[in-house]
C-alpha cells in the first residue's frame, strides 16, 4: 500500500476529504490486531465517530479498487446511520466512476435499495436498479440477493 | 501499558475528530516497515 496506493494524489486527496486516518503497524501493537479482531493485514476499517465499525475489508487494494471500497464504505456507513439520500449518492459514484471495480454489483445492489428507502422512493425506483443489476451482474450474488423481486 | 495507553488516548481523539468534522475513521493495520 505504501509502494503504491497511497502515493497516488487522488487517493491521498480522498483520504484526506472524508477519513481521519489512524495507520497502526502490528508488530509494534499486538494488542490492538485483539482489540479491533485483525488477524492479517493490510486490513482497513471504517468506523464512525462512536467507533462504530461500518465496513472492513482485508488484502493489497491497488489504488481504484482502494478508491472503490473505500466509497463503497462510506456509503455502507451511511445506509446503516439511514440517511439514504447521502448513501445512494456514494453508490452512484462508484457506478460512475470505477465500472471495473469487483465492487460494482454490491453498489448496484444497495442503490437499489436506497431508491427505495429514501424520501419519495418507490419499489419500482428499486426493481429499475436491480434489474440493471441481474442484467449486467447475472453471476454475482448480489444479483441472486435481487432475484426475488422478480419472482 | 503506556504504549498501549498512548494508543487508546490517540484513536479516541481521531475519533472525536471524526466526529467534530463529520468523517470517517480509518484504521489501517500493516506489518512494520522491515
Amino acid at each position: 500500500m505504501d509502494a503504491v496506493t497511497y502515493p497516488q494524489e487522488k487517493v491521498a486527496l480522498f483520504i484526506n476529504d472524508h477519513f481521519v486516518p489512524v495507520k497502526i503497524h502490528t508488530d509494534d501493537h499486538p494488542e490492538l490486531t485483539e482489540t479491533y479482531r485483525v488477524p492479517w493485514t493490510p486490513a482497513f476499517l471504517v468506523l464512525d465517530g462512536d467507533g462504530t465499525e461500518h465496513y472492513r475489508e482485508i488484502g493489497y487494494l491497488p489504488p481504484n479498487d482502494f478508491l472503490a471500497h473505500m466509497t463503497l464504505a462510506l456509503g455502507r456507513a451511511a445506509f446503516e446511520e439511514r440517511d439514504f439520500a447521502a448513501a445512494a449518492g456514494y453508490f452512484q459514484t462508484i457506478v460512475d466512476r470505477y465500472s471495473t471495480s469487483e465492487v460494482i454489483p454490491e453498489a448496484l445492489y444497495f442503490l437499489g435499495v436506497c431508491r427505495n428507502r429514501m424520501s419519495g422512493g418507490t419499489a419500482d425506483q428499486r426493481r429499475a436498479v436491480w434489474k440493471r443489476l441481474m442484467e449486467e451482474h447475472p453471476k454475482s450474488d448480489w444479483a441472486k440477493k435481487a432475484s426475488f423481486a422478480f419472482e | 501499558m503506556a504504549k498501549g495507553i498512548a494508543w487508546k488516548e490517540q484513536i479516541e481523539s481521531s475519533l472525536k475528530e471524526a466526529k467534530t468534522s463529520k468523517k470517517r475513521v480509518l484504521l489501517d493495520f500493516s506489518h512494520a516497515p522491515q
